[in-house]
């Protein structure tokens, strides 16, 4: 789950290489901190935080298939 | 070939003027939108003669490879092979992936917009083609099934005379209620509320 949230982040970057994410396992919650390059940020969160809503509304429905609940936040 | 998108340019003719346009901006005449900027007039023996005045750009192609590459990516990462298809029209952009996923078009098939959305804020441009993803047949399915309720409830409002506001919906399902009220000549159909919460309201006119 980690490559296909990072596959779409780097999609959205200026600066693919500066992307990073950390997984934290939290029993069946499921963290993902994502930071960019700050000059990024605001094409992974878009207007009015769009894309970093639409990037939750995915990985929360990935996360349902496997049973874990799938938190994404934006750094 | 040029960096130029967009351009003003004049001819006695607008056939020439659109000509014109083609060869500054090196672009083929199916890729460009013109307006006229003012209609040009014949006159006598070279007098009173006004030239076509156009404003031709370059409408953007949105780049279907880097959609499907970045499709493909997303669903190798968590274990599925896909082969999205891809569609156009003038407006649009479609592709459609095949296959079983109830994990993504459950909820009204929110993730399926999501993913939408991203993909178009990934490789779409401004001024280009719309991209509509559908997964699994979903999103025919859900227009199907919005027709059918579009029209149970125009027949509902012609019987009762009572306007009727429906459940909240995405822009794109929105708009397929309107164009289905639109057949309706006595009927007549707006949004209201905030996204997205917005709902489509029937009424007789």
């Amino acid at each position: 789950m980690d490559e296909a949230l990072e596959v779409l982040v780097r999609a959205l970057v200026k600066s693919p290489d500066a992307v990073r994410i950390e997984r934290h396992d939290e029993g069946r919650r499921l963290l993902f901190v994502v930071s960019v390059d700050p000059s990024d940020v605001g094409r992974v969160v878009g207007r009015n935080g769009r894309i970093a809503k639409s990037l939750r509304a995915v990985m929360r429905a990935a996360g349902d298939r496997e049973g874990r609940q799938v938190v994404v936040e934006v750094k | 070939m040029s960096d130029l998108r967009e351009i003003e340019v004049e001819g006695p003719t607008l056939e020439e003027a659109r000509l014109r346009a083609e060869g500054r901006l090196g672009a083929l005449s199916e890729e460009l939108e013109v307006t006229v900027l003012q209609e040009g007039k014949q006159g006598m023996l070279g007098l009173f003669s006004r030239p076509w005045r156009i404003r031709a750009r370059i409408r953007e192609i949105v780049d279907d490879a880097a959609a499907v590459e970045l499709l493909r990516s997303f669903f190798a990462a968590l274990g599925n092979d896909v082969a999205p298809k891809v569609r156009r029209d003038e407006e649009h952009l479609f592709l459609d992936i095949e296959g079983e996923f109830d994990w993504l078009t459950r909820r009204h098939g929110e993730a399926v917009d999501a993913l939408q959305y991203i993909v178009s804020a990934a490789v779409g441009r401004r001024g280009g083609q719309r991209i509509v993803l559908d997964v699994g047949g979903y999103r025919a399915a859900r227009q199907a099934s919005l027709e059918k309720l579009a029209r149970a409830v125009a027949e509902q409002v012609l019987r009762s005379g009572e306007a009727t506001t429906l459940e909240s919906m995405t822009a794109g399902e929105r708009r397929i209620v309107h164009s289905v009220i639109q057949e309706y000549p006595d009927l007549t159909s707006h949004s209201q509320g905030e996204e997205p919460h917005r709902r489509v309201i029937v009424e007789r006119r």
